[in-house]
């Protein structure tokens, strides 16, 4: 599975990353959102992670600016970060929620949730 | 209706059986009228016509048309004194208290060739023995002497008349000047009198006495204005003064008068009632005139007199009308500043902040009741009565000096916890060395405590906004030091050791992220979310639970005990909110300890009565039970500036009242202080 993660925080990145190659998935990482725009479509990654909040373009704008595509889309935030209108509204397939329960739990979610959302398309 | 006496006819209903014996006078006529509208009739019918010109017998054929026969006798009277002087006099007389509007009646009579006079029924003895008296002294005819005595006597005669004629010249000019030498001693006994008096009743009394001596003039009427429009009238009936007033214009005389025709016929009614003869004796009111440019007074006084006994009557009066004034004006003046005080010191009672007139040293004139804090006996110091101090208030302007009229910049004077910004304006009057202060107390110690409040709670807003950043820029790196540590403990090629130390890097991130969360959810100011979405369902001991975290540090050096026994029964609140609550029970808790001490938490539940009781108990200093009533109160607090507003009691009152709660305390000076939080439980999970 290749998952494109896009989060301004450097330590949020490196941890999915190393959670993900666990699992021997394959990881892109992005620290704004125009990286991760750029980077969205030079792999067409199965799932994106993007986080909400995040300075100069936020998550929400990425995705407005993402054409229609397969990718499975996951918005994470802390809990403050955005209210369920907002994810409703936006192309988001899911959210989860920062700080992460238990990371090796939260891989195997995502696993899942990818695995549905193959089997609906 | 008609009776006859000796030249006097009595027309209408009277009592006559000792009046029979009435003595004439040769020269009078009399005609008593008692005073009924069949009279009045008689009368108006000369209302158009004129009076004046009324012949003897059209009028005496007219009585006896109207009223009865009336013998020759005194028809032929009646025609000899009409045509030798009109000495024909008309007495009416009416009831006492009758409202009689005889204005008409006066002025006719006025026009006609008789005189008149308006007497009470029961005066009518008087009138009769006043009017005799004059007529009692008939001279004696002597028996004539022999004529050879009046020879030998005439000699003696001459000279004894001549001797008398010049004794009797001596004797009329001692009378005169005993005479003049009584009158001028009868006024500077006024005078003293007039000195003494007090008010209105005391002149009254006195001008009462004066005019004894004239039993033909009436009680005196006392008539008197200030602003033109308010007359005020003043009459002693037997020993009470009656006073009334109405709003009237009157034409007031300048001087002396004896009130004519319509002049009279006007002030018949004005005073309503039967008048044939007014003299108007006006006062110079020059004192209250210049407070009161329109004030005037007048002396009425009804006169009954004869016109021989006039001259004598109105000198008297006008002998006495100068310092009758003088007295008036004085009372007047005195009576206006009498008022005019007690209504300024009314004014200034009625300010709600403490006023005082203060002398340079320190000496209260004048104040308002709110400035006398300490009413004292001995001391009329400002400090004293107002702040009860033994010096100058800390602060006090005394020393500052304004210009006359000028107020200083305010000051500010503290004590007992209380703070005023003085104002201060200095009074003196023209050409008077005393120089006197007016100083005005406003009350800002609820002012300073407003002001105290919102800076506190600026602070406290822009550092739940602070530790909301906070929180939010320390959770993300937070997230990645838990997940690095959740990795690396699932990585295979880690030794047990470090793994048990992977663990307690995460429990700490875990850890710190919870309370960051708290934190957030502690200081989210309320987002737009009204106060019922809000609502949650929870208990009591988790509400306490979450906010135990943050006291941490200010319950280090105490004893805490938590029994928290609740946990299944529900509550609906807004957690958020309703942990302000137990963080400032806690917080005044630690507070009242100045050393180590204990603090117990508890939580209890009443099934009977369907409640849960959440208690928080210290054993600190107490609250004295003077200050019990207060504690509730906003911005009443007793600790040191800047460790509270007085505002965390009273918010977290009207939080738990919000949420249909009900707080308590009770306390134990030096013992234990007990705050209890009672809700009302929804239901339980047992």
């Amino acid at each position: 599975m290749k998952i494109l993660i896009i989060d301004d925080d450097e330590i949020v990145r490196l941890s999915l990353k190393r959670a993900f190659e666990m699992f021997s998935h394959q990881v892109f990482l992005a620290a704004c959102g125009e990286e991760g725009l750029v980077l969205w479509r030079e792999h067409n990654p199965d799932t994106v992670l993007v986080d909400a909040l995040m300075p100069h373009m936020t998550g929400f704008e990425v995705l407005d600016n993402v054409h229609a595509n397969s990718s499975l889309i996951i918005l994470i935030s802390a809990f403050t970060g955005a209210t369920e209108s907002d994810i409703h509204a936006s192309k988001a397939h899911h959210f989860i929620a920062k700080p992460f329960e238990n990371i090796i739990e939260t891989v195997k979610q995502i696993e899942t949730m990818y695995e549905n959302h193959c089997r609906k398309i | 209706m008609l009776i006859e006496g000796q030249n006097v006819l009595w027309v209408g209903k009277f009592d006559l059986t000792k009046k029979n014996s009435f003595l004439v006078s040769n020269n009078t006529f009399y005609i008593f009228f008692d005073l009924t509208d069949p009279v009045k009739d008689f009368f108006s019918q000369w209302a158009d016509k004129d009076f004046k010109s009324l012949t003897s017998n059209l009028f005496l054929n007219q009585l006896e048309k109207q009223f009865g026969e009336i013998s020759a006798a005194n028809k032929s009277n009646f025609l000899k004194t009409f045509t030798q002087d009109s000495s024909v006099e008309l007495v009416f007389t009416y009831s006492k208290g009758k409202n009689l509007l005889l204005g008409d009646l006066v002025f006719i009579l006025n026009k006609g060739p008789f005189k008149f006079n308006f007497i009470e029924k029961d005066e009518i003895n008087d009138y009769i023995s006043s009017r005799s008296q004059k007529n009692i002294s008939t001279p004696e005819k002597m028996s004539e002497p022999p004529e050879d005595l009046k020879a030998l006597s005439s000699s003696r005669d001459d000279l004894e008349s001549q001797f008398q004629s010049q004794s009797s010249d001596i004797k009329k000019f001692v009378d005169e000047q005993n005479m003049r030498l009584n009158s001028e001693r009868r006024l500077v006994k006024l005078i003293k009198d007039l000195a003494e008096l007090n008010d209105i009743d005391d002149l009254l009394l006195i001008l009462r006495k004066e005019l004894k001596g004239f039993n033909y003039l009436r009680e005196p009427l006392l008539i008197y204005t200030l602003d033109g429009e308010s007359v005020f009238f003043s009459q002693m009936r037997n020993s009470e003064r009656h006073e009334w007033y109405q709003n009237i214009k009157l034409d007031w005389p300048e001087k002396f008068t004896v009130a004519k025709g319509a002049d009279l016929a006007n002030w018949v009614n004005v005073l309503n009632r039967p008048i044939s003869k007014l003299v108007l004796l006006p006062f110079s009111l020059d004192l209250s005139q210049r407070f009161f440019p329109k004030a005037k007074a007048l002396l009425i006084v009804e006169d009954l007199s004869l016109a021989d006994q006039q001259a004598l009557s109105h000198q008297f009066l006008l002998d006495r009308q100068q310092i009758l004034s003088m007295s008036l004006d004085r009372i007047l003046i005195e009576y206006q500043l009498t008022l005019f005080s007690y209504r300024w010191e009314k004014v200034f009672d009625h300010l709600k902040d403490p006023v005082a007139v203060i002398d340079a040293n320190y000496n209260v004139l004048r104040s308002n009741q709110k400035f006398l804090n300490h009413p004292d006996m001995q001391s009329f110091k400002c400090y004293k009565v107002f702040a009860n101090r033994d010096t100058p208030c800390v602060g006090c302007p005394m020393e500052i000096e304004p210009a006359v009229d000028a107020s200083v910049n305010p000051e500010r004077i503290e004590f007992n916890n209380k703070s005023y910004r003085l104002l201060r304006n200095r009074i003196q009057a023209p050409g008077d060395q005393q120089v006197l202060y007016f100083h005005r107390y406003y009350d800002e110690t609820q002012h300073d405590q407003i002001l105290k409040t919102l800076f506190q709670l600026e602070k406290m807003s822009s550092l739940g906004e602070l530790s909301g950043h906070l929180a939010h820029e320390l959770n993300n790196p937070l997230t990645g030091v838990m997940a690095l540590a959740q990795v690396l403990q699932a990585s295979k090629e880690i030794s047990p050791q470090i793994k048990k130390d992977l663990n307690e890097i995460e429990t700490g991130a875990r850890r710190s992220l919870g309370i960051i969360k708290n934190l957030m959810n502690f200081t989210k100011a309320d987002q737009g979310e009204s106060l019922i979405e809000s609502l949650e369902s929870i208990s009591l001991d988790e509400c306490v639970e979450r906010t135990l975290p943050f006291l941490k540090t200010a319950l280090r050096q105490h004893r805490l005990f938590v029994d928290l026994k609740t946990k299944e029964y529900l509550v609906r609140l807004v957690p958020q909110i309703f942990q302000q609550v137990i963080f400032n029970l806690i917080q005044n808790a630690v507070q009242a300890l100045s050393e180590q001490g204990t603090i117990k938490i508890w939580s209890e539940v009443d099934e009977k009565n369907q409640r849960v009781k959440l208690l928080v108990e210290d054993n600190g200093v107490g609250i004295p039970p003077e200050n019990i009533n207060r504690i509730f109160d906003a911005f009443y607090t007793t600790k040191k500036e800047g460790q509270g507003t007085g505002l965390g009691l009273s918010i977290s009152k009207q939080i738990v009242e919000t949420f249909a709660g009900y707080m308590s305390v009770e306390s134990k000076p030096g013992v234990f202080t007990r705050f209890k939080i009672e809700f009302p439980y929804e239901g339980s999970l047992k």
